[in-house]
């Protein structure tokens, strides 16, 4: 039996499969296992996120007939609620986007529940793209879960956004909010037949034309598009936009500085991770007394002191190399940078 | 095992619309802590096949209820298999006449739900397979 490592190297669809589980239900093992696979250099990624019943799902299916078309192959992950009460979760974003009789080496779909994560994504949702990166996808679509206001995690995650709306979601006080509307690189108004678009879409641009960020020379303004996934209108201009950056400098920097500002999240929320599972397994054989009068805080910090006792250890027996500062510099320069790269076709034009 | 990791595909092969009972059992089984694809009604076997290998399940669940059984249900399994997933458990429900099910058996469907099953025997055959496989 060859290893799951060699079947990922040998680009295996079950063995991508697989590992998907594996970064789902271990995120840190996985982290490390897969780890062995070496850099890779980053493929251009697209998140979809809006409010429920938006239509991104469509959308996803719409953006697929296109990338087949032109030959590309594409990565889907799709992320839907797990329930708060018995954990299950019903995911019904492949209904939607699968294409009849597919080739499964150039459409990878996998649904995933968010498990009681909160901002929009899942736990292992680090590592699966990282792994669809690895198995070469050209493109890489991350659809959210159906989105609230503040759900904005996407956008640490992906190169471009895309905000999904639909007319008729209410007044335009909703369009001046902060979190979600402020994450968009791309507005798109979706059921963009339906009474209301034109509305919603002068909340956009008066939304736009007002926020200082956007009023300086050079930098990205969000462009808003008008489509009706279901039977494909509006979405070859989007799809041929979303691989137009290579003619517009102003996007190629706006994804350069992003990407900077990615990777430290990424770090941020690794490291906090990593310390969620250390202090749950560390609580685990505490039983807290609800009668004995006890300070949360105080015992938090025994709780740290453990866990730090316990890398610690673990790490004298495998020390590593070098100091931080080093490690970090030397990361960075291998990290690839995507708007320098030759893998990504051009869509036609 | 953690149910939350255990993820079952239910799928509608063949020409049938009737996803009444599809979709029951799948919400039946989210309540009961297990992750659920719903593929949709009118996927043809090659495709659940393909869906259930990129899903990761343990399980697919066949639904159908307009007598084509005998031809689908064992197609899922044969394609399971060429893809290298015949550890895939493939289980079928609907309208499934009593002298049908020995055929579906010998073919490789590990069991077959009539009308008037329990979710509780559903998940107690669940259990079964995963302690067998533990």
């Amino acid at each position: 039996m060859p290893s799951l490592l060699d079947s990922l190297r040998d680009r295996k669809v079950r063995a991508l499969a697989q590992a998907i589980s594996l970064s789902e239900n271990d995120p840190i093992g996985a982290a490390e296992l897969f780890s062995q696979l070496g850099p890779v250099a980053p493929r251009y990624k697209i998140g979809l996120t809006g409010p429920p019943g938006s239509g991104k799902s469509t959308l996803i299916r719409a953006l697929l007939d296109q990338a087949v078309a032109k030959g590309l192959r594409t990565g889907v992950i799709a992320v839907d609620p797990s329930s708060p009460f018995s954990g299950g979760a019903l995911l019904g974003d492949r209904l939607r986007m699968q294409l009849p009789n597919f080739d499964p080496q150039q459409v990878f779909i996998r649904s995933l529940s968010s498990r009681g994560h909160l901002g929009g994504l899942s736990p292992g949702i680090l590592t699966s793209l990282s792994l669809l990166e690895h198995y070469g996808f050209d493109l890489i679509l991350l659809e959210t879960v159906g989105v609230g206001q503040a759900e904005i995690e996407v956008m640490y995650l992906v190169d471009l956004v895309l905000v999904v709306l639909v007319p008729g979601m209410g007044d335009e006080i909703q369009a001046m909010k902060s979190g979600l509307m402020e994450i968009a690189d791309l507005f798109l108004i979706n059921k963009c037949r339906r009474p209301g678009a034109e509305a919603l879409m002068s909340e956009l641009l008066t939304m736009l034309a007002s926020a200082p960020r956007f009023q300086e020379e050079g930098v990205w303004r969000p462009e808003i598009f008008r489509t009706e996934a279901i039977d494909g209108e509006g979405v070859s201009a989007l799809f041929e936009r979303l691989f137009s950056y290579r003619e517009d400098p102003v996007l190629q920097t706006y994804l350069q500085n992003k990407q900077r500002r990615r990777l430290y999240y990424q770090v941020f929320q690794s490291v906090l991770n990593t310390f969620r599972v250390w202090t749950a397994d560390a609580l685990k054989p505490i039983t807290l007394n609800p009668d004995q009068a006890f300070n949360a805080h105080e015992l938090a910090q025994r709780v740290i002191g453990e866990v730090c006792r316990q890398e610690r250890a673990r790490h004298d027996a495998q020390p590593l190399e070098g100091n931080i500062a080093d490690t970090l510099a030397c990361g960075s320069a291998s990290h690839p940078d995507i708007t320098k790269r030759d893998s990504l076709p051009r869509a036609e034009t | 095992m953690d149910k939350q990791k255990i993820r079952i595909l239910i799928a509608k092969v063949g020409l049938d619309g009737h996803d009444r009972g599809a979709k029951y059992i799948s919400q039946a089984l989210r309540d009961r802590g297990y992750e659920v694809i719903y593929t949709g009604i009118r996927q043809t076997t090659d495709d659940v096949a393909k869906a259930a290998v990129q899903e990761d399940v343990k399980f697919v669940g066949l639904s159908l209820l307009s007598g084509a059984h005998n031809q689908l249900f064992p197609k899922v399994v044969e394609k399971l298999r060429e893809l290298g997933a015949a550890d895939i458990v493939v289980f079928g429900g609907g309208v499934i006449p009593a002298d049908d099910i020995p055929f579906l058996l010998e073919h490789g469907i590990r069991a077959v739900f009539t009308p008037g099953t329990t979710t509780d025997q559903m998940e107690e055959f669940i259990r079964t397979v995963m302690e067998e496989s533990a």
